[in-house]
Formats: C-alpha cells, structure tokens, sequence
C-alpha cells in the first residue's frame, strides 16, 4: 500500500489504511513512548493516545516532511501531555532531587545494545530522562522543550547537561559508551 | 573540540541507538484504537428499552377491549302454543348488543312485524299499522303479561302514551293482569325493578295517575310466579312510538325471557356485554411537538482556586473575561419530540417522552494555511493542578487571512419529564405553564475550544460532555378542533444545567435557548 493510499484511506476512516499505518510505525513509536514511560503499560497507554490523536488529524497532514516525522511529533507531544496530566514529571524537575539519585550496578539492564541503551536512558530520573529525550534524541531545541515542559530554558539546558553526564556514567559503567568511545575514536582518527 | 566533537558523537550514538530500538505492542492497543473509530452500537440497551416499553405499550392498549360476551341463539325451543313463548331462538345479534327478531307475516294483514332487541338490553317492539291494539290485545292468552321495558330517560308522556295505547281498551285491561314498566337500565344494572300497574283497576289514565300506578312495585317473584310470559316492549323513542301501534299479535311472537334463569341470562348478558370504560380512556394522550429555537451560549473559567502553577498563566486565566474575547454570535437549534400525558388532578398534567434536539451557535474565526502551535489550559480532576496541553491548530481568533464561521453543534437524546399546570380557561382554549427536567446523552457534535491565551481555537470533540442535563419552562396555549386534536402553541425557554464540555477543560460553556414550541395532542 503506498503512502498516498494510505493516506487517504486514513482520511476516509477506512480501517485496512489505518491498520496499515499503524503496523508501520507503531514498532518505533512505541520505542520511542517507551523512553518517556515508567513501564511498558504505561507505553502503550501513551501510544494508543498518539495514534487516535494522528487518525483524528490526519486532515492536517499537509505531506511537508516525511510522515514519519509527523507522526513522530504527535506521539512525543502525547507523551509529554500524559507525563504533565499525571504530574509524573512535575515532581521530578526538581535538580536537588535528580542530583541524590544514583545508579547501582547490579539495576544496570544486559541485553542487546539499542534496547540497553534505551533502558539506560529510562533510568534517569524523569526530568533528566524527558529533556534528554526531547533535545538529543528528538531534535527540539531549549526553547521549544521550555514551552513544552513549562521550565526555563535555562533549566533545560542544566538538565539536559546532568542527563547527558549521568548516562555517560551509566553506559560507561555498563561498558557500552565505552566500545562506541573507542569506535568513535577509531572512526574520526580515520577520517 | 575534540570534547565537542565528542559531545555530537555522544548524541548521534544515542540518537542512532534510540531509533533503532523497536517494540512490539499488544493486540490490545490497536483494539482500543479501532474500536475508538469504529464503534460497535453503543448503546443497544437504550434503543432495546425503547422497543421494549414500546411493545409492552401496545399489548397493554390492546388488551385493554371490552369484555364482550358473545351470545349464540339460545337453545330454548319456540312453543307451539299461542301463549307467548319465552324463546329466544328466533333472535340472533346484531351486533354485540342487539338482536333482531326475524320478520314475520302477518297473515291477517299481510304485513310484516319486526322486533328487535337493542342497545343495553332495549327491546324495540315494532308493530305495523293499522293495527288496533284491541284486536291485538285480545290474542293474548289469559295470563299473559305486558312487560314494557322502557328507557330511562324516556318521559312520562311516553309512559302514559305507551299504556294508553295499550289499555285504550276496557277489553285490553280486562286481557291483562299486568302491566310491568321495567326501565332499561335496570338491566344493566343486574337488578331489575318493575314497576307495575294493575290494568285490572278502573285506572283513569292520566300522566299523574301514570306516575302512581308506575309506582306499584312487583317483584321478581311475583313475576316470575305470575306466569311465564311476559312481553318486554322497549319504549325508547316517542316518534317512534307515534308511528306505530303495539301489535299483540305480534307481541306474542316475541320470545322473551319470562323465568328465571331466561332473565338472569338477559340481565348477566347485559350486565357483561355492557361497554366497561376503560380507566385511563379518555385521559391518556399522546403528544407530538417541535421547537425550532435561538442558542444562546455562555462561557466562564472554572480554574478559580485551583492550584495554578505559573503565574503567567494565573494572570491570563483571572484577568480575562472570555466571553469579550471571543467573537460568537446565536444560531438555530431545533427540539423535535413525541410523548404521552396524563391528567393526575384537575388542571394539572405530567407528562413523558422522548426527544431530539440539535444546539448550534457559531464562532468567527479566521483560517490559516499551516498550523501553528498552542495549548490549551486543562484542570486535572485528582490533583486540582491546572497546566497547559499543547496543541496545534490552524484556527486564529485574532487575525488570518481566510475569515471562518466554526460551528459548535451538538445532537442530543433527551428524555423530558414535565408537568403542566392550567391556569385559564373557556371552552376549548386553555392556558397552561409548565416545566421539564430533561436528562440527555449527547451522541454527536463537534467542538472548538479557546486556547489558553485566547488567541486560536483548537479543534477537540473529546471534550465534549456525553451526558448532560437541562431544564425547561414554557407557557402554551391549547385549543381543541373537532376531529379531537387539541393545538398547542407558546413560548419555550431551555437551559443547559451542566457544561457542553468535560470537566477537563477549563472553560465551561452553558447553553441556553429559546424557541416556540409547537405541538399536537390526541386522547388515546
């Protein structure tokens, strides 16, 4: 089924377009719902929200960019809007809390490395771990995740500071960062 | 540089991992998802409890008939003899409450003679003409008696009419030994009582004496004891009767019931047949009506004391009545319904039913090509906190280049409950004021909510409140045509008690209309 199609199935609530949609893109939202989520249930609650928020706009899609990245918008706006709404992200903002947090060897997950990477990230506290999410991964800048969160901007860009450096220190720990360290060396000594 | 350097990779690794990092989600969340648009019948038990009450209606209604008794000729056999007989064979019903005696010749004068026994056991005795009722008198056997079953609001001229023309005779009185008036209602009533006259008494016929002999009481014994004949005329029409003469001859064709069982047949076949009003006949109506009206809306911020976190947003949503913001102007609604009443009281009416109405005001709004991003202030219900949803919209309340009219509009199924209370009245115009509770569920519509700085308007129909509840007050006047159906026509005024939108939001809107209701009743 090609986009187009799809796309105006989707529009018509033709339900084989949106199952078609859905089977496509749900995988990876939900990886990325998952990022946000203090759990797997919780993930699905956020991308079940997502994708009846992507059928009922499906009217604003106006093809400008790719409809991955529409989609993708939508379901992070989704997550933060759950995150707010149940004032889970509220209560962990505060820097004085996130700084007395610390990570024990034994809680640091061992499996296959984009999922152990992922779930280093869910580590975090959820305020390091939202504004990591939405300025490295997600591409928004200080500014936008300042609206968003109803933070500063230069909140953001401490938490964001702390988020990076304690996931440096959980993936080193883990020897994760560590072989890319070595990788990324490799590869731009080599350019 | 090499730590910036180092910083972007750090990212891009994330970002490369992150993306590439896929899960698998249960059936369940794409249930959830098709199910969100593409409903199963949601609401089957209502539509079920409505053509459950329906049909338990119509059973009740028509189940509701009289307790008709359906009569067969009798098996008493006709005599042979002269005496007038006690039969009833020769009679066969009209209808449910007549009997037609078959015409007979009279051989004498040629002529056919027709009894006929009608309505709440009257037995309409029609003899020809020419006949004098000596002649016919003197057919009758000795003990034979006249039994003149009269109805009761026949007169005494009609009485003294009825017996003079059969006593007109010294012969006639001679031939009888008595005269019996039984009024036709006593029938029905299961009791008979026969006033008596003695046509063996030297009796001046006059409308006083009539009254006195009709005094005479016989009971049943005596007439049952006095013979088995007795003749039942009804005397149920004064012209009638001036057409006609009795004709004894062909009174003794008449079969009667003379005994006792024979009457308690006539009286239980009256008793039985006679029509049983039905209790709410006459009362019950149904009602029909419709009320195109103007929808008015307000809207007022329920944040009010509730924890604000920022103060920026505490200052837009305390310092700015909404409803000067906003540029909304009334549209048609239109209530559409059927329903029963019943009076309970004198002047005063409740009243049921089921209708349809349709709310719709509008907004000016401008257009834009791309969406542009905004939030919407949300209360959460658990916590009291109020914070901000981002939205995107293409809806601008302040400036665009495409000038909009967005519709809020709602389909509604409401049950209204009522009472009318009449407060004038002459003749067949009445005055009335009354007033509904109406719970609704509301099943359709489309909303567009203001946004936090009040600046665009955001397309959510999940906002919008599935139940809801309203109140109506209305005055009407009522008049009544021929054919029995009864015109009511006034004005209707309707309030939203709840608001248009989930408690959610943090604006809530009420409607309020007003409109002239239009409606037709009929008795049932």
């Amino acid at each position: 089924m090609t986009d187009e199609f799809m796309l105006d199935g989707c529009l018509k609530n033709d339900a084989a377009s949106q199952d078609a949609l859905y089977s496509r893109f749900s995988p990876r939202m939900l990886g990325v719902c998952y990022r946000f989520a203090k759990n797997r249930e919780d993930a699905e609650d956020m991308l079940q929200d997502g994708f009846i928020k992507v059928f009922s706009q499906m009217h604003q899609y106006r093809n400008e960019g790719a409809l991955e990245g529409w989609i993708r918008r939508i379901i992070v706006h989704t997550c933060i809007n759950i995150l707010k709404k149940n004032k889970k992200f509220t209560d962990c903002v505060d820097i004085l809390q996130a700084s007395g947090v610390s990570i024990k060897e034994e809680s640091i997950p061992s499996v296959i490395q984009a999922k152990e990477v992922v779930e280093c990230i869910r580590m975090l506290p959820l305020g390091y771990k939202t504004v990591l999410n939405l300025y490295a991964i997600e591409g928004y800048s200080h500014r936008e995740i300042s609206n968003m969160l109803d933070i500063e901007e230069s909140t953001s860009r401490s938490q964001y500071t702390r988020a990076k450096a304690m996931l440096e220190e959980i993936l080193i720990k883990k020897n994760i960062i560590q072989k890319q360290k070595t990788k990324i060396a490799q590869i731009v000594s080599a350019k | 540089m090499e730590n910036h350097q180092n910083m972007e990779s750090f990212e891009k690794f994330i970002q490369q991992q992150s993306d590439e990092f896929k899960m698998y989600p249960s059936k369940k969340v794409w249930y959830s998802i098709y199910n969100n648009f593409h409903p199963s019948r949601k609401w089957p038990s209502i539509s079920m409890c409505i053509v459950l009450l329906s049909a338990l209606l119509m059973i009740g209604y028509l189940n509701t008939k009289t307790n008709k008794v359906t009569i067969e000729n009798s098996s008493i056999a006709k005599s042979d003899n002269k005496p007038l007989i006690n039969h009833l064979e020769n009679f066969k019903p009209i209808n449910t409450l007549s009997y037609q005696y078959t015409e007979k010749t009279d051989q004498q004068n040629n002529t056919a003679s027709t009894a006929k026994f009608v309505d709440k056991s009257n037995i309409i005795f029609s003899p020809k003409k020419n006949s004098t009722v000596v002649k016919e008198a003197n057919s009758l056997l000795p003990n034979e008696k006249l039994l003149i079953v009269n109805n009761i609001k026949n007169t005494v001229a009609t009485h003294k009419k009825s017996v003079k023309s059969i006593t007109s005779s010294t012969n006639i009185t001679a031939n009888y030994e008595a005269i019996a008036v039984v009024e036709s209602e006593a029938l029905v009533s299961n009791t008979v009582e026969i006033k008596a006259i003695s046509p063996t008494q030297n009796i001046e016929l006059t409308e006083n004496t009539n009254t006195a002999i009709l005094q005479k009481i016989y009971t049943d014994q005596q007439i049952n004891n006095a013979g088995p004949n007795v003749i039942a005329i009804n005397i149920a029409d004064e012209s009638f009767l001036n057409e006609h003469l009795i004709n004894a001859a062909t009174l003794s064709q008449i079969p009667i019931a003379t005994n006792v069982t024979d009457k308690q047949w006539i009286e239980n076949y009256a008793f039985y047949n006679r029509q049983t009003p039905k209790k709410w006949k006459g009362k019950l109506a149904w009602q029909a009506h419709f009320t195109p009206s103007v929808i008015y809306r307000n809207l007022h911020n329920n944040t009010i004391g509730k924890n604000i976190g920022s103060n920026a947003l505490a200052t837009t949503l305390n310092n700015t009545s909404i409803n000067s913001v906003v540029n909304q102007t009334p549209s048609l609604g239109l209530e559409a319904g059927i329903g029963l009443q019943f009076p309970i009281f004198n002047g005063i009416k409740v009243s049921a039913g089921i209708q349809l109405n349709y709310t719709r005001y509008n907004i000016g709004a401008f257009g834009n090509a791309h969406p542009s991003a905004t939030s919407l202030v949300m209360n959460n219900e658990s916590t009291g906190q109020v914070y901000e949803l981002s939205k995107s919209t293409p809806y601008s309340n302040i400036i665009g280049l495409n000038p909009q009219t967005l519709h809020n509009q709602t389909y509604q199924l409401s049950l209204p409950i009522g009472t009318s209370i009449k407060l004038a009245g002459i003749d067949n115009v009445e005055w009335y004021a009354g007033a509904t509770i109406q719970p609704t569920i509301v099943f359709a519509g489309s909303s567009y909510l203001i946004s936090t700085d009040r600046r665009n308007y955001v397309k959510e129909n999940s906002m919008l409140n599935h139940f809801n509840m309203n109140a109506g007050f209305e005055t009407y006047i009522s008049f009544k045509t021929v054919a029995g159906l009864t015109w009511q026509i006034g004005p209707q005024f309707r309030k939203q008690l709840f608001s248009t939108n989930s408690k959610q939001f943090s604006i809530e809107e009420r409607i309020i209309s007003y409109g002239l209701k239009i409606g037709v009743s009929k008795k049932l």
